[in-house]
């Protein structure tokens, strides 16, 4: 298999801060999304992968070429785009282009047309003078138009309101149908994530929480609704929300199936009601349990 | 590239499935008949926003119930024998359901009659069950549309009077 990127036992610590993954790999065509709350090391984790700051420990590589020695070549293959993109605001988006053109030369002129088009940008116009949404799209295309093997996004629908984010959403499946281009973006929506990615990396405080396809996640994740005796203990594997002492117990369970709910049964708990979970309530559960944990 | 199909955001059913359902349907109904080309894997998921690996799991449990035959390089087709396998699948389902239901109550102690009631509440009796929805709706336009073998006749007609 070919992998988009490969990271192993990588750790970067600042004064306050750790993040540590201990590994990593991502196969080429493959859509990833990478989900935490502000300072769960995201943006630290994309600016490894795109060489912009060097880890402590571990080691990374990118489509084929391993950091440090390769990074360059690395660089060569990959499009970023951030959250607050360097644009020059006094300058149009022809300009930016023709900027960018001229330091890559896998830069496509016919798909940056294209992309204007579809787009309907405005390619005279103050850079300043774009919308959120449209500012967007102006960095997806500068991004696109030099046909990067790895598109890394940095939290690119932040700034947008429901209709600018799902046109974002949809330009970016857009250009993913031909070729078999990796994206990883990361993202605190988790509903775009849910949606979109193929794949997801949960980050909490510096840690990997999980790495997984997201339909499988989506798939052995429950919450069940039970009525119990009050000293009813929940089975193992299966963690009790409410606690002991009342008939009504709300569970959540990461490795649900038929076997699991005929289990509950037999312990003396009455099944009412079986929910799927969000990639949200996932994650909420991931990291409850990891907060729990850390209690002394 | 539009497939015409609609996810819901909201539904209880897993994107894959919502998938699953509606390829179905149009293969149960002749929508899409035997041998119709689904879209590609990557040109759906884009259609729809939604991620390859959704798609690509829809495709595998089409393809496993033998909805949908995939040959490889050229694509997704509605299978030849895809009429008649949904809807042993459809049925498939609904007794599946029908049993967790019944499972669940009794196991909460429902009577036989509190559970049939529950059935005939959520099907409403109004449908008229013997006439086909499609058979309805060219009656209503009956008017404006011509029948078959009247639109035949005029055609005729019409040519005759053009011949030299």
């Amino acid at each position: 298999m070919s992998y988009a990127v490969r990271v192993r036992a990588l750790e970067k610590r600042y004064p306050r801060f750790r993040l540590r993954i201990p590994a990593l790999e991502l196969p080429r065509g493959t859509l990833l999304g990478v989900v935490g709350p502000n300072g769960a090391g995201k943006s630290t984790f994309l600016r490894l992968l795109l060489g912009l700051i060097r880890p402590d420990e571990g080691r990374i590589e990118v489509l084929g070429h391993l950091y440090p020695a390769e990074e360059a070549e690395a660089r060569g293959e990959i499009g970023f785009l951030s959250e607050d993109l360097r644009l020059y605001e006094s300058a149009s988006l022809e300009w930016h282009e023709q900027f960018v053109a001229s330091v890559s030369p896998t830069w496509d002129a016919t798909l940056a047309d294209e992309l204007a088009g579809r787009f309907q940008l405005d390619r005279s116009q103050r850079v300043g003078r774009l919308s959120a949404g449209q500012r967007i799209k102006a960095g997806l295309l500068l991004a696109l138009a030099r046909r990067p093997s790895l598109l890394v996004l940095d939290e690119p629908t932040a700034a947008l309101d429901p209709s600018a984010r799902r046109e974002v959403l949809a330009e970016l499946m857009a250009v993913l149908v031909d070729e078999a281009r990796t994206v990883i973006f990361s993202s605190h929506f988790t509903q775009d994530v849910e949606r979109i990615a193929d794949r997801v990396v949960f980050l909490h405080r510096g840690e990997l929480v999980a790495h997984e396809d997201v339909p499988g996640l989506l798939d052995r994740w429950r919450r069940i609704h039970v009525a119990v005796a009050r000293d009813w203990v929940a089975p193992a594997g299966i963690r009790d929300e409410t606690g002991p002492g009342t008939r009504t117990r709300a569970l959540v369970s990461d490795s649900w199936s038929p076997r699991a709910g005929s289990g509950l049964e037999e312990s003396g708990a009455i099944t009412l009601q079986v929910d799927r979970m969000s990639l949200e309530e996932i994650f909420l559960a991931c990291t409850e349990h990891l907060e729990a944990e850390e209690v002394p | 590239m539009h497939s015409g199909l609609v996810l819901s955001e909201q539904s209880d059913r897993p994107l894959y499935l919502q998938i699953v359902d509606q390829v179905t349907r149009r293969a149960a109904s002749g929508d899409w008949p035997p041998g119709h080309e689904l879209p590609s894997i990557r040109g759906l998921a884009a259609d729809l926003s939604v991620s390859v690996i959704t798609v690509r799991k829809a495709y595998a449990e089409l393809e496993n119930a033998g909805i949908v035959t995939t040959r490889a390089g050229r694509g997704s087709f509605v299978s030849e024998s895809g009429f008649d396998l949904p809807k042993g699948n459809v049925r498939n389902r609904i007794e599946g359901n029908v049993r967790e239901a019944v499972d669940l109550a009794r196991t909460l102690g429902w009577r036989r009659g509190e559970f049939d009631g529950v059935v005939s509440s959520n099907w409403p009796v109004r449908e008229r069950r013997n006439r086909p929805p499609r058979e309805r709706l060219t009656r209503e336009r009956g008017a404006r549309e011509p029948s078959p073998p009247e639109r035949e006749s005029r055609a005729r007609r019409r040519s005759d009077g053009e011949a030299p």
